[in-house]
């Protein structure tokens, strides 16, 4: 009952933001909500499957082209737009299944690698469709006649995709399914001793996984009114990567707030002219060192210790990899 | 043939030139303990992965209550009423003793994705959970479903994953040296535990264990295993004094004479 009022409030004071804040702070809320769903499907396939990826910056690219394209060639509303290209984004992710039903760990992520890579390259080629190098105009967004292309619609809309897809990724982990996910990270020989069919739920994880990428794809061409390749290349994949290995990848808490701290962390800094960059490295060194299990594992370690365990092998190996390679 | 539980023939199992398993032929009944024995390197737990169909044997068959088990995926084995446990602890570590033994129950929950999704199947999952106490409580773990598997000390852990491979209500449980590491007192009880599970609930066994004290003790008939090779079947007292298992275990006698 607590927690059920603790939400309520959280949600009402959400939904009241539009009131006291102004424009460009709804516009930074918007584009964290993309990072947040993007995220928590990473975290979905990463965290709790153990799959590692750094190729979703593909699969943002294919709901935000997808979404833009319906809307232009066939003049969907968002409202059907978005959730088209996320589910041709989350048929897309069924491409990484031939990788990874051969491949694990590190090997894996340089076949994720490689599709990332092949969308960000094929984006400024297939100029017909995508507009090349310029990129393109994303149509204004209108409910049922109405323009609702301004950052307050928007927000709305990020607020309520954010709220379902938190509600749906909850019931998924929470379900056979997320313990499904789970035993494939830790033993995949056990997992499948007691049923659980690797290629079944590596598919799926793939497919809900791309989903989330594609609806967040969607959500930003429509926020942002204009997309270009440039956006959508191998610096966004390991941004996604890096907002779940800083805020808990095994968790749902750990994305969102990964996905915040890498919105604002940039843009507090602003003002400190040359110095952005050094500040921004060293508290992500910070956060990784002294926070081995993510923000929420930190912020877990005081409010429920008994609860908290050390990272599962196969992310110990991600957050290496991370720390090692893509601190860029 | 077709009365034995668990029946193999001619199995045999190469990697390379090495061959782990050669046309071993066994079988087990329905409500018999039976243990399978060897030294070390014997072919013991490839004959338990090609069971458990993690690998596909180079020649021979297997038979599970009358179905060719060669033709099942690895997922589905325990579908059929095989469950199992591992050498090294198959237990899933970082989740706590409850999901452990939901996910031995995999097979048993029927909700779709997409209802999954909308949060239906809470009854189910509920219902589940309840089980699961039952479960813990009668084995008297009943304190340690919230726990983490791996905060769990060794011998518990054990005990655990055979709990979960009885999640499945399976008719055979192949456990893959169940007491290995453990010292007497826990080596005991776990033996009690293995027969409780077949005097309880009619679950046959199967065991590779290296313990001889617990295979003498709760097994009804004994296996064994040299070189890939079945050299010798029989009850715990046959096996004792047949010369070549002693051979095998601890080496030809020279004859003093001859040397």
């Amino acid at each position: 009952m607590k927690r059920l009022i603790f939400w309520a409030v959280v949600i009402v004071l959400l939904a009241m933001a539009p009131f006291v804040l102004r424009s460009y702070n709804l516009y930074l809320l918007n584009l964290a909500a993309v990072k947040i769903i993007a995220a928590i499907g990473l975290a979905l396939l990463t965290g709790y499957t153990g799959q590692l990826s750094i190729g979703h910056a593909g699969f943002l690219a294919i709901g935000a082209y997808g979404t833009a394209l319906l809307a232009q060639h066939f003049g969907l509303p968002f409202w059907v737009g978005i959730p088209v290209a996320g589910l041709i984004s989350g048929l897309a992710g069924f491409i990484l299944l031939i990788p990874a039903l051969r491949l694990t760990a590190i090997y894996l992520a340089i076949a994720t690698l490689a599709f990332g890579t092949a969308v960000a390259e094929a984006l400024p080629r297939w100029a017909a469709v995508t507009g090349g190098y310029q990129g393109m105009r994303v149509p204004r967004a209108s409910f049922f006649g109405v323009n609702v292309q301004n950052d307050v619609a928007m927000y709305y809309l990020a607020l309520a995709m954010t709220v379902l897809l938190l509600l749906v990724a909850r019931n998924i982990v929470r379900s056979r399914v997320g313990r499904a996910f789970v035993a494939i990270r830790d033993k995949s020989m056990a997992a499948q001793a007691c049923g659980v069919s690797l290629a079944k739920y590596k598919a799926l994880a793939f497919f809900v996984s791309a989903l989330y990428a594609g609806l967040a794809g969607g959500l930003y061409a429509h926020v942002v009114g204009y997309i270009s390749p440039a956006e959508f290349g191998l610096a966004k994949s390991i941004d996604l990567f890096i907002m779940i290995a800083l805020g808990g990848m095994a968790s749902l808490p750990g994305p969102v707030l990964g996905a915040l701290f890498l919105t604002y962390l940039p843009h507090w800094l602003s003002g400190f002219r040359g110095l952005q960059s050094i500040i921004y490295g060293a508290s992500l060194i910070g956060v990784v060192v002294f926070m081995p299990f993510g923000i929420w594992g930190f912020v877990r370690k005081w409010t429920a210790p008994d609860k908290v365990q050390s990272l599962p092998k196969p992310l110990r190996a991600a957050v290496a990899f991370v720390r090692g390679g893509g601190g860029a | 043939m077709n009365e034995h539980l668990l029946a193999a023939s001619g199995l045999t199992k190469r990697f390379g030139g090495l061959t782990a398993v050669d046309g071993v032929e066994f079988h087990v009944d329905e409500g018999e303990i039976v243990g399978l024995i060897g030294p070390n390197g014997a072919g013991k737990t490839t004959v338990f992965n090609l069971i458990s169909r993690f690998l596909e044997p180079t020649a021979g068959a297997i038979t599970f209550d009358g179905v060719d088990l060669l033709r099942v995926p690895p997922h589905k084995v325990i579908g059929l009423g095989i469950a199992r446990t591992f050498q090294n602890l198959g237990l899933f570590p970082y989740m706590t003793v409850r999901d452990n033994l939901l996910v031995g129950r995999h097979n048993q929950f029927h909700g779709w994705i997409l209802s999954l999704a909308v949060g239906a199947g809470r009854r189910e999952e509920r219902a589940a959970a309840a089980e699961v106490g039952k479960m813990l409580a009668a084995f008297g773990l009943g304190a340690l479903g919230g726990a983490p598997a791996s905060m769990l000390p060794y011998g518990s852990q054990k005990a655990v994953e055979l709990i979960r491979a009885l999640m499945a209500k399976p008719r055979l449980v192949l456990l893959d040296e169940p007491v290995a590491g453990m010292n007497a007192t826990e080596t005991q009880t776990m033996g009690q535990f293995i027969r409780r599970v077949r005097e309880e609930r009619g679950v046959t066994v199967l065991l590779v264990e290296h313990d001889m004290s617990l295979v003498m003790e709760i097994c009804d008939r004994i296996v064994v295993l040299d070189f890939g090779r079945k050299i010798a079947e029989g009850t715990p007292h046959e096996i004792q004094t047949n010369p070549r298992v002693v051979e095998a275990y601890l080496g030809q006698e020279v004859d003093r004479a001859q040397v």
